[in-house]
């Protein structure tokens, strides 16, 4: 648990450097108590988001993706046990007031949900739901408003946006509901953008449309964005880098290149593995998988915490210490204590 | 909408049809209509003759069905005991009533839905178990009960205490004697006891309604997407969530509301008000049967438009639910 992780490794460096962090989270860590102890949800997390960079976050369901997403805007109950520190440009927004959160919310830091339809309030018409957005942090008149919403709708490509204005959630479909989540969140032109499993509702048409739309606006307000998903193939189509967690923890941290060429993590390889490939067959026609379950994370196994389901794994190295993320390469981040060690062995075989 | 409600109001015919009919045989079977004439000297002559003017030779669905066909029309027939028209009186008594109903209508809902927001809003705080406890209370208190305590507590008690000429409320009628209107204190003095016996009710149930579904819908994603964009946390209750929770609340206040129109019997009764209550109980004790026919049709009425006003409500709130 105390293994903070040396700040210096997080120097801009590498392709895409030089850019400076405008979200640097230290050693999240967020807990929530459960019957059978502290569930360790995000344990020990931290990254740099680079302006006008697009990071994306995988992992598989548990693994703390969004309850970290949410620790950085403060969305989480207060029965969260939270402690680290993330800063944005500068300034601790961890732990601060309520109040002085709403501040940054939409406006500096915004948040595209998963599920589109249970995030638009059913009972108020989108275009209020999006003027709002921009009337908690601007005073503006109602034309304004309206023209601001029309303008937002247009923007991520909502056919007949007049008409569309005055409509409810419910008379929107899938992809549309989330391109106006996606409207509400750039309403102020925030800095960083956190979209949480943005198209794993959608289908694969819709899906392409939606990441379209979200890479337009980056380039058009050059913002950041922070792309949480368990599809690796939407991390390979936007993302300039990629952070893998497993069971709460990172385990690698590199460009989208080095992940999926010159993965060092067998976590963040097995994942590769398993994808579905059109030009290569296995012997078997089946698709490889990481064996076992991902782990109880209240119970978390001693030592690595992908150690159990490991082919690499060694008895008395791998379920010793907790392994810290540490650059291995260049701008390349992995937590395996034996990244060396594979690589060596990779390129003899 | 306007189609739904017609709708709505021919479908309920049938209902009214069927809830009258049960009652008309069941105080057929319960009162006999020619008790006073059995006495008579003259029984054996006038017996036959009052049987045919009351059409008591048809058989039950013919009576029935031509005191159906007048009451659609209006004519509830005139009462055993009063020798006035059914319906005049009803109306009459329901004016008095609707006092009560509505002052304890819009007392507990505001009161209700405040408990019921803080409640959700501040959960297992100090104040939602105090709220749960009080709420506990005040379900199980009988109204009669706790209609007396009142009595004691606020008139004989302070009358007596401090010496006082009148007492602070009054529990009997809603006005002094020479006294009317509802722009006055006395009024509200009158109004204060009867108005709070059914409040506590009405609020101890309605509170916890509230509370849960206030509960329900701070955890939906929608109220984390509007704090996420920004929006301060006390606009995030009263305006995003409050809306949501309202809605199932709606159909519960609507039928309690109708209920107690027709039927706040015993809060009438101890604090001597003259509504529909006090008069279905002494048309029940003389064994007025247009009188009781006549209240059970008016109170079938109202629980039905109660409902029906329930269902527009919901379109009002939620325009996923509106009607064609």
């Amino acid at each position: 648990m105390n293994n903070a992780v040396d700040t210096s490794l997080f120097a801009p460096s590498g392709p895409g450097g030089g850019n400076e962090a405008i979200l640097e989270v230290r050693d999240l860590c967020v807990g929530f108590p459960s019957d059978d102890g502290i569930l360790h949800a995000v344990d020990n997390v931290s990254f740099d988001l680079r302006a006008n960079e697009t990071m994306g976050i995988v992992g598989e369901s548990g693994s703390g993706k969004s309850v970290t997403s949410m620790a950085i805007l403060g969305l989480l109950p207060k029965y969260a046990k939270i402690t680290g520190s993330v800063k944005f440009r500068g300034e601790e927004i961890l732990g601060v007031r309520d109040k002085d959160l709403t501040a940054i919310r939409g406006a500096k830091i915004a948040m595209v949900f998963q599920d589109a339809l249970t995030s638009l309030n059913p009972v108020f018409r989108v275009g209020d739901q999006i003027a709002e957005a921009v009337s908690v942090h601007r005073k503006c008149d109602r034309k304004e408003l309206r023209e601001r919403s029309l303008e937002l709708l247009e923007l991520v490509g909502i056919p007949n946006p007049v008409a569309r204005l005055e409509q409810f959630p419910h008379e929107y479909s899938g992809g549309m509901r989330q391109r106006a989540m996606i409207a509400m969140a750039i309403a102020n032109e925030p800095d960083i953008l956190i979209a949480d499993e943005p198209t794993t509702a959608l289908d694969v048409t819709i899906q392409a449309q939606v990441l379209d739309v979200l890479e337009r606006i980056r380039d058009r307000t050059s913002s950041s964005i922070m792309l949480i998903t368990h599809d690796l193939g939407v991390v390979a189509g936007v993302a300039d880098r990629v952070l893998v967690m497993y069971a709460g923890r990172q385990v690698e941290m590199a460009t989208v290149d080095d992940l999926f060429y010159r993965g060092l993590h067998p976590y963040a390889q097995g994942l590769l593995a398993s994808l579905p490939r059109l030009d290569r067959r296995g012997d078997s026609g089946q698709l490889s998988r990481i064996h076992g379950q991902p782990p109880s994370l209240v119970f978390l196994p001693p030592g690595c915490a992908f150690n159990p389901r490991c082919p690499h794994a060694q008895p008395g190295v791998c379920d010793q210490n907790v392994p810290l993320l540490r650059e291995v390469e260049r701008d390349h981040f992995s937590s395996c204590i034996r990244a060396e060690e594979l690589v060596a062995k990779g390129s003899e075989s | 909408m306007l189609t739904y409600i017609v709708r709505r109001i021919l479908s309920s015919v049938p209902v009214l049809a069927v809830v009258s009919f049960v009652t008309f045989w069941g105080l057929r079977i319960a009162y006999d209509p020619l008790l006073k004439f059995r006495s008579a000297r003259n029984a054996a002559t006038i017996l036959p003759i009052q049987r045919k003017r009351l059409g008591l030779d048809q058989p039950i669905v013919v009576q029935w069905t031509k005191w159906f066909g007048k009451a659609v029309r209006g004519d509830l027939g005139v009462s055993d005991r009063t020798n006035n028209a059914v319906w005049g009186e009803l109306m009459h008594h329901m004016g008095t009533t609707m006092h009560l109903v509505i002052w304890g209508t819009v007392v507990s809902a505001i009161i209700a839905i405040s408990i019921g927001i803080y409640s959700a809003v501040k959960q297992y705080s100090v104040g939602d178990y105090a709220f749960t406890g009080l709420s506990y209370i005040g379900i199980a208190m009988p109204p009669f009960w706790f209609a007396l305590m009142a009595i004691v507590a606020l008139v004989t008690w302070p009358k007596v205490h401090w010496n006082l000429d009148q007492p602070i409320f009054y529990s009997i009628g809603l006005h002094g004697t020479g006294r009317s209107g509802v722009f006055n204190l006395d009024y509200y003095r009158h109004l204060a006891l009867p108005v709070l016996t059914l409040a506590v009710q009405s609020i101890a149930s309605w509170s916890r309604y509230m509370r849960a579904s206030m509960l329900d819908v701070l955890g939906a994603d929608y109220i984390r997407a509007a704090r996420a964009k920004g929006v301060p946390k006390r606009r995030v209750v009263l305006s995003h969530a409050l809306r949501n929770a309202l809605v199932p609340l709606v159909t519960v206040m609507a039928l309690d509301t109708a209920f107690l129109v027709g039927g706040l019997i015993i809060t009438e009764k101890i604090y001597s008000i003259p509504g529909t209550g006090s008069y279905f109980l002494d048309s029940l004790s003389a064994g007025d049967a247009p009188a009781l026919l006549g209240y059970t049709l008016l109170t079938a009425v109202i629980v039905i438009a109660a409902n029906l006003v329930a269902d527009v409500l919901y379109g009002v709130l939620d325009p996923r639910i509106r009607l064609a």
